[in-house]
């Protein structure tokens, strides 16, 4: 087949379009959260009559895709419902019965981003659909994200592979997520939490960074109480 | 006029048997006291309490969820002039709590802000420290009642004297 020059310049123009519309994929990192509960740190609190009411949990799972030159960026996080503790370990019974949260049937919290953009040196404007109690709503947020470069990683003693580190504050309302406050309670708790998330994400992904016999240096690799450890 | 058929009027209890008259004045007699004495001197030592647990024994902190020991040294390692000095060690609350005996190996000065008192509260390790809000959330209603105790016992005696004059 003998190729026009009409058909040529269609053809160049087309790969120069892909090629232009390749090069932020190409640029872009695919950076893993939950590599380690130490790495992590996820916090609500909620305001009652009597205390302020603070819980945790260490647990995350997801990816954040960022192109830092590009500004883009796309993030899908979830947190177990279970893993969330006050501290008091009746008052976390009732947060996961139905009557609050309802960990049985709807067991994860999630954040799936739909468009982001960088609007300062280490902060971006998400936008997606936060997922609780089996509602979906849009939240955006400002979100500050540390770009930590395999280099200073391993100098500020993080394992091999781009790090980055995001902070989010957000709240959000139980009642626009269904969760209605029994009404014994609903003149001393707060219908809004306020939620910090700090956790650190990699390139190396979860199954690479607990391997111990990863070559890069995962965190299995720096027990050195494993005597069979090549890598120790 | 057919007044035959109206409401029916209900019977007055009869009066006391002067026995009675005398038991129940005893036992107003009796009553005071203790009444007084736990309604009035409860509500006082419930406030002196309170207060001493809030001025001597508690102190304005900001409560944060640690990060783990690692964290903090990542965190420290990538510190930069302007980052917010709690995130570095933890999670932070929005504002300072005041916390009854806050535990001394919990309490964190930071060398990087020597103005800020971070108390580490762990949730993860089922650590719940007693906010002074609490105690006062309980200690008023508990006072207004004891109040309202000592003044029953201040003016029931009277009135029964009154009476039984």
């Amino acid at each position: 087949m003998v190729l026009s020059r009409k058909n040529f310049a269609a053809a160049m123009a087309s790969l120069a379009l892909i090629t232009g519309l390749a090069m932020p994929v190409q640029a872009a990192n695919v950076y893993h959260f939950g590599i380690s509960d130490q790495r992590t740190n996820i916090t609500f609190q909620s305001e009652t009559d009597f205390e302020t009411v603070l819980g945790s949990t260490r647990k995350i799972t997801g990816t954040a895709t960022a192109d830092f030159d590009q500004g883009s960026a796309e993030i899908s996080v979830t947190v177990p419902v279970a893993s969330l503790q006050s501290g008091i370990a009746l008052r976390d019974e009732h947060l996961r019965s139905p009557m609050w949260l309802d960990a049985a049937r709807f067991p994860e919290i999630s954040f799936v981003s739909s468009s982001s953009r960088k609007i300062g040196r280490d902060r971006w404007m998400v936008s997606g659909t936060f997922t609780m109690h089996g509602v979906s709503r849009e939240l955006t947020t400002t979100v500050r994200v540390r770009q930590i470069p395999a280099e200073m990683a391993q100098q500020a003693g993080l394992e091999a592979g781009d790090w980055i580190r995001v902070t989010v504050p957000f709240h959000v309302k139980l009642s626009d997520f269904g969760v209605k406050i029994p009404e014994m309670a609903a003149a001393k708790v707060s219908d809004t939490w306020e939620i910090n998330i700090q956790a650190y994400a990699s390139t190396m992904s979860p199954k690479m960074a607990m391997n111990p016999c990863n070559p890069c240096g995962g965190m299995a690799a720096k027990k050195a109480s494993n005597p069979i450890n090549p890598c120790g | 006029m057919n007044v035959g058929a109206g409401p029916e009027v209900p019977a007055r209890p009869p009066p006391l048997s002067p026995r009675e008259d005398e038991m129940s004045m005893r036992w107003f007699r009796v009553s005071r006291k203790p009444l007084f004495l736990m309604g009035f001197g409860g509500a006082a030592v419930l406030l002196a309490l309170a207060l001493l647990a809030d001025v001597a024994l508690s102190a304005d902190v900001l409560i944060i969820v640690p990060h783990s020991p690692e964290m903090v040294e990542i965190n420290s390692a990538l510190f930069l002039p302007g980052d917010s000095v709690a995130e570095l060690y933890g999670n932070p609350l929005d504002k300072p709590v005041r916390i009854l005996l806050p535990s001394a190996d919990h309490l964190i000065r930071p060398g990087e802000d020597s103005s800020l008192l971070l108390l580490q509260v762990d949730k993860q390790a089922g650590e719940n420290p007693l906010q002074l809000r609490t105690i006062w959330f309980f200690v008023k209603p508990g006072a207004a009642v004891a109040f309202l105790l000592g003044l029953a016992g201040f003016l029931a005696p009277k009135r029964a004297v009154v009476e039984a004059a």
